[in-house]
């Protein structure tokens, strides 16, 4: 099937090494300035707990296990909130980071408000509906795609079978919301993807 | 982020003339009845009809169960339109009240975006669910017949 992992993998930003070293120099970069380093002290290697190069080629091994989808998922949401709070330092568990990144763009809220309560499902896999408010677990994140995502037909499933989490539909999803918050991301930090060209015109236009 | 009413008094959630649809992306096979709730809705051009050849229409999502005209800020946000821009083939079939039939299918391509200045084409309600600093996106809508 066309819609395989290796095939929207491929089609993503993180399929770029050079991408993904260019994005990893940027993080870094933003990172030195919460951790107070500068020149030497202020490497990707130093600074970044996950870099978008290594989660990337684990993307591509894990990715040929069947049975590994739910580890995909879970790196592309730990990358997605590095992604997502790098700028300003924090932590992804409230909305304040995607209200931040959105910027009144309603389009860029949904893919990052979708990405946190996919991480927050995520991590938090013991979660159950009735002892959990707010937006952290399972069923959190399915409601949002119900209102939301209606082609991500899956997640009605997921109210009612949390193990669904492990599907590849769940990592193939989480790869889409990365793909579109890296390239904004990009586009905002003045990242140059090299040899690679977005997929349209992320500006907008006056 | 709420989706502000564009006026005091309640409003639909859904365009009067937006027709519901299915979206299927490349090789996914198109089953003998519709399953599910749609997955997607457009709004054609006024005085088109999906009973023609081809037609021009705007792409819906929702937002909160609220369908607003999609920008291209977010064509990157929904596995059709990101499809569309690696050139993938996505075919939308209307619901079955539309043509009495099902499936009738169109393949999407994307047509010239239309400017916020330009969208009351579309009729005078399009221009408070749409972005007012960007592009909405324009789809056209080919129907495929004989297996093309």
């Amino acid at each position: 099937m066309a819609d395989s992992w290796s095939t929207k993998l491929a089609q993503s930003w993180l399929a770029s090494p050079g991408a993904c070293l260019a994005m990893d120099a940027k993080l870094a970069q933003l990172m030195a300035v919460h951790w107070g380093r500068r020149g030497a002290g202020a490497t990707a290697q130093l600074l970044l707990p996950m870099r978008c190069e290594t989660t990337a080629a684990s993307l591509i091994e894990l990715g040929k296990q069947p049975d590994a989808a739910m580890s995909c998922t879970l790196l592309l949401v730990m990358l997605g909130e590095l992604l997502l709070c790098a700028e300003h330092g924090g932590i992804l568990r409230d909305d304040v980071m995607v209200e931040r990144f959105a910027g009144g763009i309603v389009e860029r809220w949904l893919a990052a408000e979708a990405l946190r309560r996919l991480r927050n499902a995520a991590c938090h896999p013991a979660a159950v509906v009735t002892s959990v408010k707010g937006d952290v677990g399972i069923v959190s994140f399915a409601n949002f795609l119900i209102t939301n995502f209606k082609r991500e037909s899956w997640a009605r499933g997921l109210r009612t079978q949390p193990g669904l989490l492990a599907n590849r539909a769940v990592s193939l999803f989480a790869l889409r919301m990365v793909n579109s918050i890296g390239w904004w991301q990009a586009d905002h930090w003045d990242v140059r993807f090299a040899g690679l060209k977005p997929p349209g015109n992320p500006r907008a236009v006056s | 982020m709420q989706v502000a009413s564009p006026s005091p008094l309640k409003v639909d959630p859904e365009l009067r003339d937006q027709v519901f649809g299915y979206w299927f992306g490349p090789d996914e096979p198109i089953p003998d009845r519709p399953i599910g709730p749609p997955t997607g809705a457009v709004l054609p051009r006024p005085g088109s009809s999906f009973r023609d050849a081809e037609i021009l229409c705007l792409d819906l999502v929702p937002v909160e169960n609220y369908w607003l005209v999609l920008s291209e800020l977010g064509r990157y946000t929904y596995d059709h339109t990101t499809g569309m821009l690696y050139d993938e083939e996505w075919v939308f079939v209307p619901v079955r009240e539309v043509l009495g039939a099902w499936p009738v299918r169109f393949a999407a391509t994307y047509a010239e975006s239309v400017a916020p200045s330009a969208l009351a084409r579309y009729g005078a309600e399009v221009s408070a669910r749409a972005r007012p600093d960007a592009l909405a996106v324009q789809l056209r809508l080919r129907r495929i017949t004989n297996g093309r």
